[in-house]
């Protein structure tokens, strides 16, 4: 496999038994992700975006499969190189940097205390001029000492982006960041993901928003059943 | 940011189920803590009150009447005698504090048909038995052999003070009355009391003993010390707690009832922490889960809970250990009432080597209703517990 990408993913594949029925949520995704680069995964509603952000982003363990970030292999379903519980935890703290739809902010906690989170967790020490230039960097000056709940939406969301960069990720992995925001909110959002993409962190993003996706992403990755499909997937 | 604050903050944030947490902890440690108190406040204040009687034990010749004893408080005449191998003997026991000999008997006016009761004691030591004693005037050395001391009755009856003299006829000798003992209530009243070896000598028994008064350092090795005693070939063993005895039954039953009760509210009192615990932790699974996805390991969410609960009992100690002292007293007069037998004095005694139990039995409770919930909550996968929103 070649160094040039963080992430590479072959026939990758997630099935979920539902009693009788065997889903595949991801059904043999291959896929290889540069450095660098904004990625949007769109496709229309249980086609698996989600289901294949976990994979790629180490938070769940896939069926089958080879998955590589890093150049470490992460699962190799032929191998049997399944990483362990462990071994997830490690590798998410060495690459990547997560966003979730619903921002999950800690309600107590400042704006500054929700981004330095992490380093708490990483056993870094918490540098406070780096944090600054994060909030500068989100259009954050002045919140640093706010709550969550004085904040709006798209602040929020660009809180949780900051709490994504606080380790330095080289992976920013964002599953419907805009789902709950306005669009001008939205906008703003995937303005930061392009600027933090120039300087070289590779962002993962799944969104129902193709426009969107067109106006900010430098691949479009469309998802339908659980496979990657050329063209038009279709609802968007 | 550190730890410490992080855990904080979260308690903060369930302000109510905190409070109730703390109120938990708080009251169990309050039950535990008044229990504490009243186990030692109770024998403290039983032994003290058995100190007062002053003699633990008696030894008495052996083939007694078992009530020689009471005879001998009583001032009545037993036809054997103890001597001073024995005295020796006894007083080489380990956890006695003092052994004093009594020479106890009876001197008979046939013309006045009147009975004077003799207690030959050696007075420095007899006094440490009889702490209630208070006299008027001074005790006689063991080498004087005209002074005597009367009991409040005596003086009353014979019109009797200090200085003047008393008579025996029958032993024809005049002795000053050095002390006449304040009213004791008890048979002391009517006793005269002479130097231990004039009382030998006047009824020629010198070097004989009636009986030896024991007082030991630790009443609760009354039984081990018995014990010893008993192996001593010439000798019977009195205990005072024999005389106690049936009191002490009755408590011990009405104090096992209390105790169990007590048992019961600590037990529900525990297992509610251990529930709130449960609960909240299972509230919070998301939240772990977001943990977990911006770095945090196993042993970090182990380790936040933890340190949360502790937070919770250790104030919870705290508040419950203020409380108990704060209403020991009330606790204390609902115990008097159930109690058939209750020491005047104190039941419940503040000793602050209760708080450190206290706080180191609610940290122990806390920890051991986090540490399960908390390794189920660590082990799960951040997905599962994000994933439940949507
Ligand atoms: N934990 C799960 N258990 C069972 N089925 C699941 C689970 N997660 C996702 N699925 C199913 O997998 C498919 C893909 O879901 P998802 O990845 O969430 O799609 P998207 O994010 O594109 O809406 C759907 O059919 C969904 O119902
Ligand atoms: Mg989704």
């Amino acid at each position: 496999m070649n160094n040039r990408y963080i992430i590479e993913a072959e026939s990758l594949t997630k099935h979920y038994k539902m009693g009788s029925e065997d889903i595949s949520a991801v059904a043999g995704v291959s896929v290889q992700i540069e450095q660098g680069k904004f990625y949007a995964f769109v496709g229309p509603s249980g086609s698996g975006k989600s289901t294949l952000l976990n994979l790629l982003g180490a938070l769940d363990t896939p069926s089958a499969g080879k998955l590589n970030i890093g150049g470490e292999q992460v699962f190799n379903s032929e191998t049997n190189g399944k990483s362990s519980q462990r071994n997830l935890t490690s590798i998410r703290r060495k690459y990547f940097g997560f966003v979730f739809q619903n921002f999950y902010l800690l309600p107590t906690l400042t704006v500054k205390e929700n981004i330095s989170l992490p380093l708490l967790f990483a056993r870094k020490k918490i540098d406070p001029e780096q944090i600054d230039k994060i909030l500068k960097k989100l259009g954050l000056e002045g919140r640093g000492k706010h709550l969550p709940s004085q904040l709006s939406g798209g602040e929020m969301q660009r809180v949780a982006i900051g709490r994504a960069l606080a380790v330095n990720p080289q992976i920013i992995i964002a599953d419907e960041p805009t789902g709950n925001l306005d669009s001008k909110n939205a906008a703003l959002v995937f303005e930061v993901f392009k600027k933090l993409s120039e300087e070289g962190i590779t962002v993962l993003t799944a969104t129902h928003d193709v426009q969107l996706a067109q106006n900010f992403s430098d691949k479009i990755v469309r998802l339908k059943d659980g496979k990657i499909v050329e063209g038009d997937a279709g609802i968007c | 940011m550190n730890f410490f604050k992080l855990a904080f903050k979260n308690l903060l944030r369930r302000k109510i189920r905190t409070i109730l947490t703390i109120q938990g902890i708080a009251i169990a440690i309050f039950v535990l803590f008044s229990l504490l108190s009243f186990q030692n406040g109770y024998k403290n204040s039983l032994t003290r009150e058995m100190n007062d009687l002053g003699i633990n034990i008696l030894a008495v010749p052996k083939g007694c009447p078992y009530e020689a004893a009471s005879l001998i408080v009583h001032g009545g005449v037993i036809p054997k005698y103890l001597d001073e191998v024995d005295l020796k003997q006894i007083s080489q026991i380990d956890g006695i504090e003092l052994a004093t000999p009594i020479f106890l008997s009876q001197i008979y006016e046939k013309d006045q048909e009147r009975t004077s009761i003799i207690y030959g004691i050696i007075p420095q030591e007899y006094t440490k038995v009889k702490p209630g004693w208070k006299l008027n005037g001074q005790y006689f050395n063991i080498d004087d052999t005209a002074a005597i001391i009367i009991g409040n009755e005596v003086a009353y009856q014979e019109k009797l003070g200090v200085g003047d003299e008393v008579y025996f006829p029958s032993v024809g000798k005049i002795y000053k009355v050095f002390g006449v003992l304040e009213r004791t209530g008890g048979q002391d009243d009517g006793f005269y009391f002479l130097p231990l070896a004039e009382a030998q000598r006047i009824f020629d028994k010198i070097g004989k003993i009636t009986a030896v008064a024991i007082k030991i350092k630790d009443l609760t090795k009354i039984g081990d010390i018995s014990k010893k005693l008993e192996e001593i070939p010439d000798i019977q063993v009195v205990t005072m707690a024999q005389v106690l005895g049936t009191i002490l039954n009755l408590v011990g039953s009405a104090r096992t009832l209390i105790f169990s009760v007590v048992l019961i509210a600590l037990i529900i009192g525990t297992l509610g922490i251990v529930n709130t615990m449960f609960v909240t932790i299972y509230e919070r699974r998301r939240e772990i889960g977001i943990f977990k996805a911006i770095g945090a390991g196993n042993f970090d969410v182990v380790k936040l809970i933890i340190l949360e609960t502790l937070i919770i009992a250790i104030i919870g100690g705290i508040e419950g250990s203020v409380l108990s002292f704060a209403g020991g007293r009330l606790v204390e007069s609902f115990v008097r009432g159930v109690i058939p037998y209750a020491p005047k004095r104190m039941l419940f005694t503040f000793q602050f080597a209760n708080v450190g139990i206290a706080i180191a039995y609610s940290v122990i409770i806390g920890v051991l209703a986090a540490i399960f919930p908390s390794i189920k909550a660590a082990s799960l996968s951040p997905l599962e517990t994000i994933r439940k929103e949507e």
